[in-house]
């Protein structure tokens, strides 16, 4: 494993204070949580997270608020809304 | 265990992990399926919603990826290809005033032996009259 696994390159895109750092991930695929995020997510001792792969990033959010976001994507009324609006489609309506 | 075939609301429901206490007794006791008709109007829906305050501002291209990757199903879902039910939709099209999402929904029913569970307030009447013709069960779920 890479002894600079998950440390942040400081010192060179980026100024003091930007939320943007640049990590390493090891050989093994490797990479560190953010020290704040593993304070904020109560992660000090470890534990899961959930990741979601984007294709032009990976997310990596909270364990359990990877589904959740679905919520927020399309709530409930939203769908249900979408779905009244297909009013007498033939294919897709509720009849 | 048997099936219980969801709508694309309780389908929703699944996938956002927030189900309904009545959703939950039914899977308990059965394992959860779909159709492919839901699952397209689901995915319509979500490919529509403009996003909330995550994602909002993402461009459409990256709000898409992400929404293609929160409706992209469990293995533990099941869905009748439409091979197996093409015939059978056609005849239940004939008999009954259903779209094809009804006819696809009471053709996976009869084909699966499973009852269709849909949310009570997108209960259409076509749609259980045909399920109910074809001998399976038809449940709606309160939210």
């Amino acid at each position: 494993m890479s002894e600079v696994l998950g440390r942040a390159v400081l010192g060179t895109k980026y100024h003091d204070g930007m939320a943007i750092q640049e990590y390493l991930v090891s050989t093994s695929g490797q990479m560190s949580l953010p020290a704040a995020a593993r304070r904020r997510w109560q992660l000090e001792r470890g534990g899961p997270v959930d990741v979601i792969d984007l294709g032009f990033g990976v997310l990596t959010v909270p364990h359990g608020h990877g589904q959740g976001m679905l919520d927020e994507l399309l709530p409930r009324d939203r769908h249900a809304a979408f779905v009244d609006s297909l009013g007498d489609d033939p294919d897709l309506a509720t009849s | 265990m048997t099936a219980a075939l969801l709508d694309d609301h309780l389908l929703r429901d699944l996938l956002a992990g927030s189900m309904p206490d009545a959703l939950g007794d039914v899977l308990a006791s059965h394992t959860p399926a779909t159709t492919n008709y839901y699952l397209y109007r689901l995915c319509r829906s979500v490919a529509a919603a403009a996003g909330g305050a995550l994602t909002g501002t993402w461009a459409p291209e990256r709000r898409l990826a992400l929404a293609r990757q929160l409706v992209e199903l469990p293995a533990e879902v099941d869905v009748v290809p439409m091979r197996l039910l093409a015939f059978r939709m056609a005849e239940l099209a004939a008999a009954h005033r259903v779209s094809t999402l009804g006819a696809e929904a009471a053709a996976a029913a009869e084909h699966l032996g499973a009852p269709l569970v849909v949310w009570s307030g997108d209960d259409g009447p076509g749609i259980r009259a045909a399920v109910t013709a074809v001998g399976a069960g038809y449940l709606t779920v309160a939210r």
